[in-house]
């Protein structure tokens, strides 16, 4: 129980806060899967999970950049949650995490962030008509009205893909045998494909 | 540029994107940024109010870059201030089709050196770091691999942003032939070379280690192809579902012989 009480919440939060440094406040890298993965990793007491998955995805976030308005998908998000699923208590196996894991942060980009993105159109009107007058801009409002709901539906994400994780080993108890080796098999070759990505990300542009 | 006017503007450039919006994407950040600068060189707060609606236009650039723009901005709206009302509008003008220029030459220019160079670089430089201090049996590899590289990058990040408020302010319109002179631009081509030789070794390292080696050809079979089709253009997502549908019908074609 204090999994779901105490260790995952604050690891959620943890996760959100750090989640900000993709996009919101700073992109001092901290966010990146390649130090995050680790990171969790170490404090939930499972490095080499942190590690594996977080080089995994690192080269897959590397495949785009974060150019405009694109998110094709959260590496961040994807390498906690990656993490979370294999240390907690479900202790999904990684050829059923790495494909769960990637998921999450595909719903994180694709289909979370532009709905909280564009919840801030109202902020531009707002600031328009604060303009309008003389007194100074109240910019602490705005900024929480920005950034705390991107920060809790990340932290409510986290904890609910994370929540299900128990459901998710249930699943593959009962998924055929079959399947479960040819997703060990992908898993396996994923590895390489992290190096191709990585390696066409450096080769392309030179 | 005073140097409590560019700590301000570095401090609060860091929110940059934190009001990202579709409608006009980083004009709030962009403002946010810029009061410093309006603070000081308006000192009626209507007449400041009135040239921060200006700047709620819309605004994208690599935030990195960010500090370039607000420096160059900055010196031209000191200008606009200093001036009579005559030639206001046309320097208003002005400005704006400055910004609107550097905003973009300067994400195109952000763009390829950090996401498109360092970025994947220090990926590489990362796991490398990671497996030489591991091999080198040195405490907390993963750690000390990590703050290297995270140093490194933010050295290079931090120092675009410090200076670049400078460098604008001083430059204005002349910062593009400034910029050709500064030395960490021309650092892109050897990040990204380097960091493809510390993969490549990274990859053929890995082919030596238990239980990579003993599957070397199938492997090298599998990194080749994967480079293949993503050189075609096809979405490491995409690839991935191919592996997944391969390894299962491997998996089937197994059981049946």
């Amino acid at each position: 129980m204090s999994w779901l009480f105490l260790t995952l919440p604050a690891a959620s939060i943890g996760a959100a806060l750090v989640e900000l440094d993709d996009t919101c406040i700073g992109q001092w890298m901290l966010s990146r899967p390649i130090i995050v993965g680790p990171l969790f990793g170490a404090v939930l007491g499972s490095v080499w999970s942190g590690v594996a998955f977080g080089a995994l995805f690192e080269a897959f976030s590397c495949e785009h950049s974060p150019v405009g308005g694109f998110l094709s998908f959260n590496g961040c998000v994807s390498a906690v949650c990656a993490v979370l699923l294999s240390a907690g208590p479900a202790a999904l196996p990684w050829p059923a995490d790495f494909p769960a894991a990637l998921g999450i942060g595909l719903f994180h980009a694709r289909w979370m962030e532009p709905f909280v993105r564009g919840l801030r159109a109202s902020i531009i009107q707002e600031m328009e008509s604060d303009l309008m007058g003389t007194s100074p801009i109240p910019w602490q409002r705005h900024l929480a009205r920005s950034l705390l709901p991107h920060a809790a539906a990340t932290a409510a994400l986290v904890y609910c893909a994370c929540a299900a994780g128990s459901l998710l080993g249930w699943a593959w108890g009962v998924f055929p045998e079959i399947l479960k080796d040819g997703l060990s098999r992908s898993f396996g070759w994923s590895l390489w494909l992290g190096w191709a990505l990585l390696l066409d990300s450096l080769w392309r542009r030179s | 540029m005073d140097a409590l006017l560019q700590r301000r503007m570095f401090a609060r450039s860091f929110l940059l994107q934190a009001f990202w919006n579709y409608e006009r994407m980083q004009n709030l950040g962009f403002l946010y940024a810029f009061e410093p600068a309006l603070l000081r060189a308006y000192k009626d707060p209507a007449a400041r109010h009135a040239a921060a609606l200006r700047h709620m236009d819309y605004f994208n650039t690599q935030p990195y870059m960010a500090g370039f723009i607000l420096g160059v901005v900055a010196g031209e709206e000191e200008i606009i201030a200093r001036s009579d009302q005559s030639l206001r509008p046309a320097l208003v003008a002005r400005c704006a089709a400055v910004k609107r220029a550097m905003a973009s030459g300067m994400a195109a220019l952000g763009d390829r050196i950090f996401w498109g160079a360092f970025r994947p670089a220090c990926a590489a430089a990362t796991i490398f770091l990671w497996a030489l201090l591991w091999t080198l049996r040195i405490p907390h590899p993963v750690l000390l691999g990590s703050l290297a590289v995270l140093f490194f990058f933010n050295w290079t990040a931090l120092r675009a942003r410090w200076d670049g408020l400078r460098l604008g302010y001083h430059w204005q319109e002349r910062l593009p032939e400034a910029l050709s002179n500064q030395s960490w631009t021309h650092w892109m081509v050897p990040a990204r070379r380097t960091g493809l030789l510390l993969a490549l070794v990274c990859a053929a390292g890995m082919f030596m280690v238990p239980p990579w080696g003993s599957f070397a050809f199938s492997n090298v079979l599998v990194l080749a192809a994967c480079w293949a089709l993503r050189a075609k253009g096809v979405s490491a997502l995409k690839i991935y579902a191919g592996l997944c549908g391969l390894g299962c019908l491997w998996a089937v074609l197994l059981r049946l012989a």
